[in-house]
Order: C-alpha cells, then sequence, then structure tokens
C-alpha cells in the first residue's frame, strides 16, 4: 500500500505525520477529511477555534501532492 | 494449556490444586486462528468458551457506516466468551489481531464447574466483573478524557495486564497492532492517532517503534492518564 505524509498548517507552527499506509489517494484524502474534524472537535470542546488550520496530504514515495484540505471548508452553515 | 489464566486468575486469590485440575479438564481442545480472523461472530450462539492462549484480539462492533470501534483488547489468559455461557448470543464480535492460538471448553465443562466448584466459579464471575470494569474505565477515557490521556491509559492499562502474565520486560512490552486497529481502539482516524501519539513522544512519556512500546516515564504516564489500576482488582485476597 502506498504511504502517505500529512502535514498541518497550525496555529503555532506546523506539524508532520509520516507513514500512513492507505488503499489510494482517494482514502488518503478521505482520512484527512476525517481527521481536520476530529481536530476541530476536539478544539471545540476544549474552547480552541482551529478552524483556520490547514492540512496537505503527499505520496511519501514521489513527494507528489495528493490533496489540500482546509478546515473551514468542511464546515456548512445550515440555510436559514 | 491454559497457564496464563491460571496465571491472571491467581493474581485474585489462592487457587486450588483441585481448581487448576479442573480447569485444565475443561479446555481440552487447541485451535489457531490467522490474524482478521473473527474468532466468535456477533449473533453467534456459541456452544464452547474459548481462552487465549497466544496473541492478541479485540472485541469490536461494526457500524452501519462500516467503520468499527473495538471495544476491548483481549491478551493471553483472557476468557473470550465466557459471557456466551449465559447470554447465549454474541453481542459483539472478538476478532483475531494477530496470528492467536486459543485453548476450548465446551458450555458443558463451565456448567460443571459451576456446580461443583463454587470458589472458581468466583473467580470466572470475577474476571467478567474485571471485564465490565475495564469496559467502564475506555467508556470515561472516551467520553472525558483527551485523546493524549486515553491512549496514555492505555498504555498503562495494557503494560499492567501483560505484566500479570508475564509478558512485559520492565517497562516495555510488544504490542504487535497496526496503526488502523489502535486508531479503532481510541475511535479516532489513523492519522489523528499518529498525532496523538507524537504527543505522548514528544513529551518523553513513551517510545513506541516496532511494535514496541517502552515507558520512559512512568509517573507521568499515569499522571497524565489518571490512571488509577483499582478497577483491575488485583488484591490477592480471599474471594
Amino acid at each position: 500500500m502506498p504511504r502517505y505524509r500529512f502535514e498541518f498548517m497550525e496555529d503555532l507552527g506546523d506539524e508532520t505525520v509520516e507513514g500512513i499506509e492507505l488503499q489510494n489517494d482517494e482514502e488518503a484524502h478521505k482520512e484527512a477529511v476525517r481527521c481536520a474534524r476530529e481536530i476541530m472537535a476536539d478544539g471545540v470542546m476544549e474552547g480552541v477555534d482551529r478552524t483556520g488550520w490547514l492540512s496537505r496530504v503527499f505520496d511519501e514515495a514521489t513527494g507528489r501532492l495528493v490533496a489540500t484540505v482546509r478546515f473551514s471548508d468542511l464546515l456548512t452553515k445550515r440555510p436559514g | 494449556m491454559v497457564d496464563a489464566l491460571l496465571l491472571k486468575l491467581g493474581q485474585h486469590d489462592r487457587i486450588s490444586d483441585e481448581e487448576r485440575e479442573l480447569l485444565k479438564r475443561a479446555f481440552t481442545r487447541e485451535r489457531a486462528y490467522s490474524a482478521d480472523r473473527d474468532i466468535v461472530s456477533a449473533g453467534a450462539r456459541p456452544s464452547v468458551c474459548t481462552t487465549l492462549l497466544d496473541g492478541f484480539a479485540a472485541r469490536y462492533k461494526m457500524l452501519a457506516s462500516g467503520k468499527r470501534q473495538i471495544t476491548a483488547i483481549l491478551v493471553p489468559g483472557d476468557i473470550i466468551d465466557l459471557n456466551g455461557f449465559l447470554c447465549k448470543t454474541m453481542d459483539q464480535g472478538v476478532v483475531a489481531l494477530t496470528a492467536c492460538r486459543v485453548a476450548i471448553a465446551d458450555h458443558d465443562s463451565i456448567g460443571r464447574i459451576t456446580d461443583t466448584a463454587p470458589h472458581l466459579t468466583r473467580l470466572l464471575w470475577l474476571d467478567t466483573l474485571i471485564d465490565a470494569a475495564i469496559h467502564r474505565e475506555w467508556l470515561v477515557a472516551m467520553g472525558r478524557r483527551r485523546k493524549s490521556a486515553q491512549l496514555a491509559h492505555f498504555i498503562c492499562e495494557i503494560h499492567m495486564r501483560l505484566g500479570i502474565i508475564e509478558q512485559t520486560d520492565g517497562h516495555r512490552f510488544h504490542l504487535p497492532l497496526s496503526q488502523a486497529e489502535l486508531a479503532d481502539v481510541l475511535g479516532i482516524s489513523v492519522v489523528h492517532f499518529n498525532r496523538v501519539l507524537q504527543e505522548l513522544r514528544q513529551q518523553g512519556l513513551i517510545t513506541w517503534s516496532n511494535h514496541t512500546v517502552e515507558i520512559r516515564d512512568a509517573h507521568r504516564l499515569r499522571q497524565t492518564a489518571e490512571f488509577d489500576p483499582t478497577y483491575l482488582s488485583l488484591q490477592f485476597e480471599p474471594r
């Protein structure tokens, strides 16, 4: 399985998680979205707004950028 | 065959020679499972009880979304499905996380123990009570603790449980679970699990490589986890 690197641009610097084996790019993107939602939810419970964060997913073997996830894009406002 | 089970039960109270023989005579057969195979499936009505001899297994629930929640990690000496003896229908599955070997006892043999050996029966009852206590601790950790504290608690607990069956080397132990499985323990994504793991590493509490965990600062790890082993009922006293 391909390995992916997840980079998080956070409020106080960057953090990288390496060597995550996932089936393909689509799964890697889904994983980034899942993780972003969890991090935002943890932030809400701690009273910290992390909607300004961003994560980028790279294919470790080639260095290719697979996905960019802006945390704020994952939240939608209810109409009305 | 049931050495680990005897080690575990023997933590709580003295087990007589007769009781040891009863257990040995009950668990007469062995079976091996490869990793990722169900040892018992949700909805099954087992006619036997099994105890883990080697390997790691997990209780789990599947959600309609296809996500899996691991609700307990089983280590050698744990009885996998004693609840099936009375509940009859399994409400959760148990999967082999690694290659596993189990010992098997017919329900008839377990019935003979409950009919004739009240003290041993109480120890088996205690074992199910401790299973429930572990579930309560996991519930609290999942619902109320930060993820880093939840992982710290899990590490403290597994270290202690493996210590009982003499499968630790001081503060080090082998934990051959995949990142996806560990994420399913915490109920979070694999990447989030890795961030949480990094947090504990960066704080100098643990190292974790090649499936080997080393607790570097047991005092601070326990503080982070708010770990109090009372729920494992490890006192040796009359039961």
